[in-house]
């Protein structure tokens, strides 16, 4: 099945001889009940190693980590870390789970504390290293802030000091990053790679494939086993595939059009955000081929690029392969929408003050009917705050709010009968079953009972859950969850739609799928609010807002957004992105400087002038530029600007 | 028939479905339904009794006499009193009274029979521990009327009956005649246990909400305020309508309680009391902001509700402030009617101001929780 | 050692950050001695008495009035010539029905039955109004001169109360609320804790360094217990300032008692924290057992030798009933250990043993499936 068995690529960076595995399995196995979660994992991590593990929901990875981490018994197999049985390198372990296991209610020096308590950290050591990792990450001005009252990135990141207090040899890293924002992200694994290049070991799992792509190795895993093993070049080499990122007028009928082609040469198909990437087993004749369909549609193109597959391709592809991209299937719409272009939700002025904190300040927005507005920023930027109240939950402290022709009272029933709201986390109830959840919410949403099993078949169906109807939510992965939310939130077919980060730990494949569906619904005529930390996601935006501390400090269509960025992005590859991204990041400004993945991106404002500078510092730290190329702005390198600059200011 | 129709198929019915379903699949609930009620409803009936029998009586007999045996007899007759120690000094005697060993002790001085015998007054003295107020008073006065009762038996022949009074009293017990301590504890814990279990069990459905973070979804759903509360309260009464009937199966069964009233009239208003419970419950969730706060001001509210309504200690020996503040307690008004229709029989005439109570508490919790629900989230 | 200590700073750190929680901590323990101290009165007084005197001469008016001037009855209105009606209605507790001919029979120098309904609801007020009604005919009769002079021989009873003279019943019921606070709020506190980890999810740091069960136990045990201390405190100075206790006698099986009362009510705090799952089960498994058991097996209310057999040996198994001996001698009869010495050791052993279970709960400090 898969095209590399474990033991043939164990491909490590810093073998010696004489060195201890930092962690080996040997087949091992975990059943809960009649459930196998783990069929005979095998693994050697070496020291010093940034080890990734990606996969869909469901794969087995939580319970991998817990069972390193001791907390958890395996059911077979050999587990070892540092050389012992789990339980007895707990101390040289840090573990990081996906809830950051925080006392929200103590502040973050008493956190860092008592897990230096835990840990046995002698009070010399923790003197001086307490305040060493806090400065590291930027937490030194909040050591008496209260954990709860932290952003997610900083939580994330005091959770990180925690794992680091006691100067462990292993990081354990399950999902950190899920809901963090994609400047977060970025500090978060520059401070990873700094730990790794300390001699630590590190073990993370990632929904976001341009982070694992920062690992020495990356383990694909699903079904509760390795289906692929190796470096990031091994993964993409295992393909065999050349990718074309082209980028035409309408990306949507681009696809429709080179999918209707049938043609061989296109092995898969994948849209990302506002370019298709396209898998070829030869990049000049695909490129002939991608050009020849899209001409015969008259559709006009931007650009074709030739590249080598990224991460993502390969995960996309290998689960297509696997047959679990999910179906497509159009919602049963039962009557007609709105007329598009009239004006659904506006705000003026709007502004919320908790106690002396001002989370959201003179945000102005204008949503009509059929589109699909992105509000995107940090976490805590205020943008749930701003949906909570544009759907009524709370009383804006000033401002003017219109939803759906009301201004008066928004929480009135009739008002709330064309809304549909789909929060965080918390849509359905885990004590109940999918059935249950999804009956629930069509009788309290009024959907006639004639028409009730249609749209339930329907979700059911989206979400590749028939038969399994009766199964507890609770038992459901996240991302399954998600998608269950989702049809939930619109069977009463809303006129007015808001989803708070929908696709937050949902899979590539069935991220892909959410996105057709929004666009489904704002085709119809749905005036739809998104949020979401995927940025690649946010180009199916027509229009979106960026918000910081509470304020919308830019706001256009994707492309306004990306035009209006200044300068010239410039992609390079270098022999060690790590050491340039830190060296540049100190010379330029810290916003033009990030990491993609296996690439750099600088934003230059005359690249022509400023590239060969570049070249002799990063020569002067034997550092050398494989390649640089001028490449248009992403809405995360927009993103990350943008974000950046205002925090500057 | 349109009006059926609409409410089956309505958000209502969707709303009560749902809660029914959470119910019953949290065992934890049905578990709290049954088990509680059960122990709480065996363990108050069991075990408080107030009666006082077999206090431990110390003697210190310096006369050592037939008379002063007889003495120590007749103390011991109707079983207030047993004799668990003879001490040789009134010290030893002092010595086990304070070790709490004994709770009364009698000195017969040694020229008790010769004072007896000389027609003389004859002290004894009957040292009692006074750490029980209530056990105290009682033991005193049991001394007292049975040394009334032996100085009576000496002024007779010793076969003879004792003389007549000029006044008799006759004592009728109405209702209880055997006295039995249960009856009087069961109909109130009856009410006690339905304070606890019904505002635990409702304020527990609706903090669960807020906790888990749902009821921001079912805010946003087009179902009112009311609705919601609504369905959390109609499979909760049903549910405690059935802690209704298996208290008063245990009260007729393992009590043998006489429920003279009408029963009917017993059910129903029970029920009333069941929305005053629910209500309180619900009105406690829509203020805390998790299970630990509600669960603690819960505590707060149901403590004294118990503690001034009369089911455990008698309203009448309140301090005059308290027994008027009881007046405002729901559970007051409850258990008196549950005691009313249990143990005595009268109906609606007799209680109707309880009645009247109980209904403006109901609407009173149930009308501010409706209205505060909406405006909890900010 | 240090770890446990550790464990204790954060445990009073993260308890002093929630306001609520430290309020109801400390308000909690004196709405409880306020409502038990003042409300509670076992004892029957003001009992509403009705009247129906047929004979209505002038000493048939004499006797009602000697039987309400003794405090313990208030005169109730008789309704509609009925003398059960205002029983039925609540409105009186007893009625005493004089017969016509009561002053004739009395003046014949013949016995004339007076009749007596009482409610008998509420057994112990029955027993108190059976018994009050007597005395006071009997005082009636001797003070009038119906009944000839103290026959001879006689026999006089000096009863003396010792430790209470007044008969003060906050003297028994206080010590004895010590007993349902110091278990109850102790107990539900540290289970909440306890559970609030596994909820929060703050369990799995703790399982994955080598922390023990004992020590993670210990350094919340020591936490709650250093609560707990500060709940007694309060406790007794109010009680002090209110009901004007003291401390009788040798303070220290107080002082040794409350300490390991308050460890064996934080350890079954534990256990209950450690065997529920969240954290309604925590309080109820903490406040129903315990506070039934505290309130009625302890002998706070009652004595405790009413409670009849399988009850009576799980009352040996309470640990607030001991320690309502250590209170009880310790606030009110002044002894000392002579009185008391086994107590403290029986709630320790009892304290023990919730820990120890607690513990082998834990012992894997993992997950289990």
């Amino acid at each position: 099945m898969s095209a590399f068995s474990p033991e043939q690529t164990v491909v490590s960076p810093r073998t010696s001889a004489e060195s201890v595995p930092a962690i080996t399995l040997q087949n091992l196995r975990k059943s809960y009940g009649n459930l196998e979660a783990v069929k005979g994992l095998s693994v050697v991590v070496q020291p010093g190693e940034i080890f990734g593990l990606i996969g869909p929901d469901g794969a087995g990875k939580t319970t991998t980590f817990q069972i390193l981490a001791g907390v958890m018994e395996a059911t077979a197999g050999e587990v070892s870390v540092l050389g012992k049985p789990p339980r007895e390198a707990r101390l040289n372990l840090g573990y990081l789970t996906q809830k950051f296991s925080l006392y929200t209610d103590l502040s973050v020096m008493e956190n860092l504390r008592y897990s230096a308590g835990l840990r046995r950290v002698p009070d010399a050591q923790f003197a001086k290293r307490a305040p060493y990792l806090l400065q590291q990450v930027g937490l030194e001005p909040f050591g008496d802030r209260r954990a709860g009252q932290l952003s997610g990135g900083m939580k994330q990141k005091l959770a990180l000091c925690c794992a680091l207090i006691a100067n462990p040899s292993v990081l354990l890293l399950d999902e950190p990053t899920t809901g963090v924002d994609p400047v977060s992200r970025r500090e978060f694994w520059d401070l990873l790679t700094a730990v790794a290049a300390e001699g630590v070991t590190v073990v993370a799992a990632t929904p976001y494939l341009d982070e694992a792509e920062r690992c020495q190795r990356i383990a694909l895993i699903y079904g509760g086993e390795i289906q692929q093993l190796g470096s990031l070049a091994n993964l993409r080499d295992s393909l065999g595939l050349q990718r074309l990122e082209v980028r035409a007028g309408d990306v949507a009928t681009a696809e429709q059009a080179l999918q209707a082609s049938g043609a061989p040469e296109f092995v898969d198909i994948q849209t990302f955000g506002d370019r298709l990437d396209i898998l070829v087993p030869d990049a000049a004749q695909g490129e002939q081929r991608v050009r020849d369909t899209l001409a015969q549609h008259q559709i006009p193109i931007n650009s074709v690029r030739q590249d080598a597959p990224t991460l993502e391709n390969v995960f996309v592809n290998r689960l297509r392969q696997q047959g679990s991209d999910p179906p497509y299937i159009s919602f049963p719409m039962k009557h007609a929408g709105k007329p598009k272009g009239d004006i659904a939700i506006t705000t003026q002025g709007l502004e919320k003050v908790f106690g002396t904190f001002q989370a959201v300040k003179g945000v102005d927005l204008t949503i009509r009917y059929g589109e699909i507005y992105g509000l995107l920023g940090a976490n805590g930027a205020g943008k749930t705050t701003v949906i909570k109240m544009l759907c009524g939950l709370l009383p804006p402290t000033s401002g003017h709010i219109e939803l759906a022709g009301e201004t008066a009272n928004l929480s009135r029933a009739d008002v709330r009968s064309r809304i549909g709201y789909m929060s965080q986390k918390f849509t359905l109830y885990d004590d109940l079953t999918i059935l249950q959840n999804l009956t629930f919410y069509c009788g309290v949403y009024g959907v006639p009972q004639r028409l009730q099993p249609e749209k339930i078949n329907w979700v059911l169906e989206t979400c590749g859950l028939q038969g399994r109807e009766h199964t507890l939510t609770a038992s459901l992965p996240g991302g399954w969850k998600q998608r269950v939310a989702f049809g939930a939130s619109v069977m009463h077919e809303p006129d007015i739609l808001f989803l708070d980060e929908p696709t937050s730990g949902v899979d590539p494949l069935a991220r892909r799928q959410f996105w057709r569906l929004i666009r489904d619904f704002a085709h119809r005529g749905t005036a739809i609010l998104v949020t979401t930390h995927y940025l690649e996601e946010a180009e199916n935006c027509h229009n979106m807002g960026f918000m910081v501390a509470g304020e919308v400090v830019a706001q256009g269509s994707p492309s306004d957004i990306k035009g209006n960025q200044p300068g010239q992005l410039v992609e390079m590859q270098t022999t060690q992105n790590q050491a340039a991204s830190d060296l540049l990041k100190h010379r330029l400004e810290p916003w033009r400087v990030s990491i993609f993945g296996d690439r750099l991106h600088i934003v230059l404002d005359n690249p022509d002038q400023e590239l060969p500078t570049l070249r002799q510092w990063l020569q002067a730290e034997d550092i050398t530029i494989h390649a640089a190329e001028p490449i248009p702005f992403s809405l995360e390198d927009a993103f990350i600007g943008i974000v950046q600059r205002a925090n500057v200011d | 028939m349109n009006f059926l129709r609409r409410l089956f198929s309505g958000r209502l019915w969707a709303l009560i479905r749902k809660e029914t379903q959470q119910i019953l699949r949290n065992k934890q609930i049905v578990f709290l339904l049954l088990f509680p009620p059960t122990v709480q409803l065996l363990v108050f009936g069991l075990a408080l009794n107030p009666e006082v029998t077999g206090l431990d009586l110390g003697v210190a007999d310096y006369s050592r006499s037939a008379d002063s045996r007889e003495l120590v007899a007749a103390l011991v007759e109707n079983d207030v009193f047993q004799v668990s120690t003879f001490e040789e000094s009134q010290a030893a005697l002092g010595d086990q009274v304070r070790a709490g060993r004994i709770t009364a002790g009698l000195v017969i001085p040694p020229d008790f029979s010769q004072e007896l015998s000389e027609n003389q007054a004859a002290p004894v003295q009957v040292l009692v521990d006074g750490v029980d107020a209530n056990t105290a008073g009682i033991a005193q006065g049991y001394v007292e009327q049975i040394v009334n009762r032996y100085n009576q038996g000496l002024t007779t022949p010793p076969s003879g009956q004792p003389e007549s009074l000029p006044i008799e009293t006759q004592v009728t017990f109405l209702y209880n005649p055997g006295l039995l301590s249960s009856w009087f504890f069961v109909p109130g814990v009856i009410g006690v246990v339905l304070t606890l279990t019904g505002s635990l069990v409702s304020s527990t459905t609706v903090i669960r909400e807020k906790d888990v973070g749902t009821l921001e979804q079912l805010l946003m759903t087009p179902a009112a305020g009311w609705e919601i509360l609504m369905a959390k309260i109609v499979p909760l009464f049903v549910l405690l309508l059935g802690d209704v009937l298996l208290a008063s199966a245990l009260a007729r069964l393992v009590f043998d309680l006489p429920f003279r009233g009408n029963y009917l009239l017993f059910l129903g208003l029970s029920a009333l009391y069941l929305f005053v419970c629910i209500g309180l419950g619900i009105f406690l969730a829509t203020l805390a902001e998790n299970q630990q706060q509600v669960v603690l001001t819960s505590f707060f509210f149901n403590v004294p509700l118990i503690q001034l309504s009369g089911a455990i200690a008698p309203i009448e020996s309140m301090p005059p402030f308290f027994r008027h503040l009881s007046f405002f307690d729901p559970l007051r008004h409850y258990v008196q009617i549950a005691r009313s229709l249990i143990l005595k029989d009268v109906g609606i005439d007799a209680l109707w101001v309880n009645i009247l109570a109980l209904a403006i508490f109901a609407i009173l919790f149930l009308g501010v929780s409706i209205n505060r629900f909406r405006a909890q989230l900010s | 050692m240090r770890r446990i200590f550790a464990q204790f700073l954060k445990e009073l750190s993260q308890f002093q950050r929630d306001r609520l929680t430290v309020a109801l901590a400390f308000l909690l323990p004196l709405a409880v001695l306020l409502i038990y101290g003042y409300a509670i009165r076992l004892e029957a007084k003001n009992i509403p008495l009705s009247i129906q005197d047929f004979d209505n001469s002038q000493l048939s008016r004499g006797y009602v009035e000697r039987i309400f001037a003794s405090q313990q009855f208030v005169p109730a209105p008789l309704l509609d010539n009925d003398p059960t009606l205002a029983i039925d209605r609540g409105i009186a507790k007893a009625t005493l029905v004089i017969p016509p001919d009561f002053s004739r029979t009395i003046k014949d120098k013949d016995s004339v039955e007076v009749q007596v309904l009482v409610d008998g609801t509420d057994v112990n007020n029955a027993r108190v109004i059976q018994n009050g009604i007597r005395a006071t005919t009997q005082f009636f009769l001797r003070s009038d001169n119906l009944i000839p002079d103290r026959p001879r021989p006689q026999v006089v009873a000096e009863v003396r109360l010792w430790f209470n003279p007044g008969r003060e019943e906050a003297f028994y019921i206080v010590p004895g609320i010590f007993g349902v606070i110091l278990w109850v709020f102790p107990s539900m506190l540290a289970a909440i804790a306890t559970v609030r980890e596994k909820e929060q999810g703050t369990i799995v740091q703790i399982y994955a360094s080598d922390l023990s069960a004992a020590e993670w136990l210990l350094g919340k045990e020591l936490a709650y217990i250093a609560i707990g201390i500060g709940e007694a405190l309060i406790t007794l100075v109010v009680a002090a300032l209110l009901f004007g206790i003291r401390i009788q006698g040798d303070p220290t099986p107080l002082l040794v008692g409350t300490i390991v009362f308050l460890a064996a009510a934080v350890a079954f705090g534990l256990f209950v924290g450690v065997r529920t799952g969240n954290q309604t089960g925590a309080v109820q498994g903490t406040a129903i057992a315990g506070f039934l058991t505290a309130l009625l097996l302890s002998g706070f209310i009652y004595r405790i030798d009413n409670i009849p057999f399988p009850l009576s040996a799980l009352s040996n198994v309470i640990p607030a009933r001991y320690y309502i001996l250590i209170t009880r001698d310790a606030l009110v009869r002044g002894t000392g250990w002579a009185g008391v010495g086994f107590a403290p050791l029986a709630i320790a052993l009892i304290g023990g043993f919730f820990f120890f279970a607690a513990t082998r709960i834990l012992h894997r400090m993992q997950f289990s499936d």
